[in-house]
């Protein structure tokens, strides 16, 4: 009938479509989008830009702020204690500290492989980035967990002291000390005025058990960034995992971990993590983080069940069911990336969200007392009322919370299709 | 075409699926949404079953329930030998890559985060039919150039091809597997026409290259008729007609296909064909009519219609139809072949005596009417 006319053009056209796109055009793939999209943000640039910056003086902490000489030369004898010491466990206690003094050789060979993978492989940056960066924390915690357990010790040297004596002695040292001498735990540099107000030596000033408060918030954005990757990492694992199988199954596995969800949700997440902190008798900062992330999954889970209900219908999951899959393959391989996009937005707020609670948690006292947390600083400046101790990392804690938000809400824009242009 | 001395490929027996109505709070079973409501029909290797009816028939449903995409409420799928319906989720997942589908929706049915490579190839490397990646890829170019698209397309997005083509990889797709059957969902429905057109050639094209079995659900007449062997037409979950598309074309028997048949447009302007038209709207399938599901609108009711369903009876021994007007000359004229005794198409409900004579009362006065 009406289609066997058209069945005799039907050489004509398959010539026609044949020519569309001969060429390989330029692959665009959806994290270009995203990422052309975010670009235009200026706020958004800035925060993104900060938390490099952040993450940047994290990880190179040691060099910023430190009682020890990055090289002493001394009779053409030259000694580099800042670097023997940063995987010395009697000097940086904290499992945090030997982690991103792992990174300060890390980070580089990431860049390097990156700028190579781009520059020169010419690899679209977003196709091979998840699992380079899959792989680095991956090599990161092995190193670090190896560190660890190695238990490296050196008895505690006072360069200062050292250095001072050699130069009473006569002879020529040459020295390279980092941009603020102190190092963060270093107590009673001026016995007899704790907390000091900001003087020429230490530009903001010492606390109450006279450690050097620059030094200690330097340390402190280590701390921040740690409590925001590991509790919002393990609060969306626990959240994907659950709401991928209440969206996906359906049925009683949906009502059972709905239930869950609603209950978890009735609690104040605050008070909730209060409760069980006070319970827990050793201080420590991983159990900061893994109160967090025990407590603050229903969310995620909640939008991870949205997101599966609506892309189960979809004929491309149906396609993958017919074509004999797995349902672990569905779930993860086909459902959960294209699930992903809200998921990255809400963990971005929850790094935010996150340094805020570890800060009130600190603030209350309930934090880890050997950690140089910035809310630890800030409840000694309540104590006290020295202007010092409350501005400083009041303001930092602003701006960290600030920048966080900037890039979730930037990501957000860049994220709606509505807002393209 | 159809091989009448192997085995059928498929074998659907008394199919039903049923979705069920809460109410209230203590989510109460009120009522059954009767999708699909006991459909049978056979399919034999290397044939085309033409599915059509109108939107919310059940047509979509019966192919999805075959391979229990969505989980029929009772029946039989016998494929290949075995019940679908029985199979564990392991041995069904091995079924499964004989009968493959291919969706209406060229947008929805690919993942947008999969390159062609992997939307084809993927199914390849899960189910061991090639070892590694290369090999993949060696294959995907050669179903890509087997589907008419350019091998160069490996790498790409699903966003970055015209519905058409997007099509054919979903074609390339279902074949990858080598299936035996495939079921087409209104695969060409989203599609225009002269891109309709070179889509359907392609299916037929790989019918007799790979000796693929289609179901083929369409509600476009003059597409099924070009494609298929055989017709089932629908109406409200049942098959009302089944047989030879030339005998349903040239001899529809149930008022419903006669109807569709009827707005079936005709390339020529000085022809003039009687349109029947349907009066209402298709009843809801929560609560049927009783008797003939068609009753309510059907031109030609008679009293009986109204009270009694309908046997599925026999036009010929390839033409059944499920209609009270219908001679069932399956007695007179057939007989009951042995072979065919157990065999579900040959229903053996057939009407009571006294609804018989009841019957040819009816269908005697109407002639003396009209």
């Amino acid at each position: 009938m009406s289609n066997i006319k058209v069945l005799e053009q039907d050489e004509f056209l398959k010539k026609i479509s044949s020519q569309e796109i001969e060429e390989d055009s330029q692959k665009v793939e959806y994290w270009d989008i995203v990422w052309a999209q975010f670009k235009k943000n200026k706020l958004a640039m800035f925060g993104l830009y900060s938390i490099l910056a952040i993450v940047l003086i994290a990880i190179y902490a040691p060099f910023i702020s430190l009682n020890k000489p990055i090289y002493v030369v001394c009779n053409g004898e030259w000694d580099f204690p800042l670097f023997a010491s940063l995987f010395d466990q009697n000097f940086f206690q904290n499992g945090v500290d030997l982690f991103f003094n792992l990174q300060i050789f890390l980070l580089p060979l990431f860049l390097l492989l990156i700028f190579v993978k781009v520059f020169v492989m010419m690899d679209p940056f977003f196709r091979f980035f998840p699992k380079f960066l899959a792989i680095y924390f991956g090599l990161s915690i092995v190193g670090f967990l190896l560190i660890y357990q190695g238990g490296h010790q050196v008895p505690y040297k006072d360069w200062t002291e050292i250095i001072q004596k050699k130069r009473m002695n006569g002879q020529i040292v040459d020295v390279l000390m980092p941009f603020n001498i102190y190092s963060y735990r270093q107590p009673n540099v001026n016995p007899g005025m704790n907390p000091a107000p900001p003087n020429s030596k230490q530009i903001l000033g010492t606390d109450t058990e006279g450690r050097d408060v620059f030094a200690r918030m330097i340390y402190g954005t280590r701390i921040s960034l740690t409590i925001g990757l590991i509790a919002v990492s393990m609060y969306i694992s626990i959240g994907i995992v659950l709401g991928a199988l209440a969206g996906f199954f359906g049925g009683v596995t949906d009502i059972v971990i709905s239930r869950l969800i609603e209950i978890m949700l009735c609690f104040p997440t605050f008070f909730l993590i209060l409760t069980l902190l006070a319970m827990v008798n050793t201080r420590s900062i991983f159990y900061v983080m893994i109160i967090i992330g025990f407590t603050r999954w229903p969310e995620v889970a909640r939008l991870v069940r949205a997101e599966f209900f609506k892309l189960k219908s979809m004929d491309y999951v149906q396609a993958a069911i017919a074509l004999g899959f797995t349902k672990g393959r569905i779930i993860f391989g086909h459902v959960l990336p294209n699930a992903l996009g809200p998921v990255i937005v809400t963990a971005v707020f929850g790094v935010a969200s996150s340094i805020l609670i570890e800060s009130s948690l600190s603030f209350l006292g309930l934090g880890d007392a050997s950690a140089p947390s910035w809310g630890e600083i800030l409840s000694q400046g309540r104590a006290q009322f020295k202007l010092w101790l409350i501005l400083t990392p009041g303001l930092a804690i602003f701006f960290m919370v600030s920048i966080f938000n900037l890039v979730g809400e930037g990501l957000q824009d860049a994220m709606d299709p509505k807002q393209r242009r | 075409m159809s091989d009448e001395n192997q085995p059928p490929i498929l074998e659907v027996k008394n199919l039903r699926k049923f979705f069920p109505v809460y109410k209230g709070i203590f989510s109460k079973h009120v009522a059954d949404v009767r999708a699909v409501d006991n459909v049978s029909f056979v399919l034999n290797q290397g044939e085309t079953l033409g599915l059509v009816g109108e939107s919310g028939c059940g047509k979509t449903t019966v192919g999805r329930s075959l391979s229990r995409l969505l989980e029929p409420t009772s029946g039989e799928v016998m494929f290949q030998g075995k019940d679908l319906i029985k199979l564990s989720s392991k041995e069904l997942r091995k079924a499964r890559r004989d009968l493959q589908f291919i969706f209406q929706d060229p947008y929805s049915s690919l993942n947008p985060r999969k390159t062609v490579s992997d939307l084809i190839g993927e199914a390849l490397l899960f189910h061991g039919l090639v070892a590694n990646e290369e090999q993949k890829d060696e294959r995907v170019r050669e179903l890509l150039v087997k589907v008419g698209l350019s091998a160069s397309y490996l790498n790409r997005y699903p966003h970055e091809f015209s519905g058409g083509q997007r099509q054919r990889i979903g074609i390339a797709r279902a074949i990858a597997l080598n299936p035996k059957l495939i079921v087409c969902d209104e695969s060409v429905s989203a599609l225009d026409v002269s891109v309709q057109a070179q889509v359907l050639n392609l299916l037929m094209d790989l019918k007799d290259e790979m000796g693929l079995s289609y179901i083929f659900i369409a509600h476009d007449l003059s597409v099924v008729k070009h494609i298929s062997d055989k017709i089932a037409v629908m109406y409200l979950g049942q098959i009302v007609e089944f047989g030879y598309t030339q005998d349903i074309f040239k001899n529809p028997k149930h008022p419903y296909t006669k109807a569709l048949l009827s707005a079936l447009p005709v390339p020529d302007p000085t022809s003039k064909s009687k349109r029947i038209l349907l009066q209402g709207d298709v009843p809801t399938p929560i609560n049927p009519p009783p008797g003939c599901y068609f009753s309510t609108r059907c031109p030609e009711v008679l009293p009986i219609c109204t009270e009694i369903p309908s046997p599925m009876k026999w036009v010929s021994s390839s033409h059944h139809c499920k209609c009270h007007l219908v001679n069932d000359r399956r007695e007179i004229n057939f007989g009951f072949p042995d072979d065919m005794k157990d065999d579900r198409r040959a229903s053996q409900e057939t009407l009571s005596v006294s609804d018989q004579e009841k019957l040819l009362k009816q269908k005697e006065s109407k002639e003396e009417n009209g």
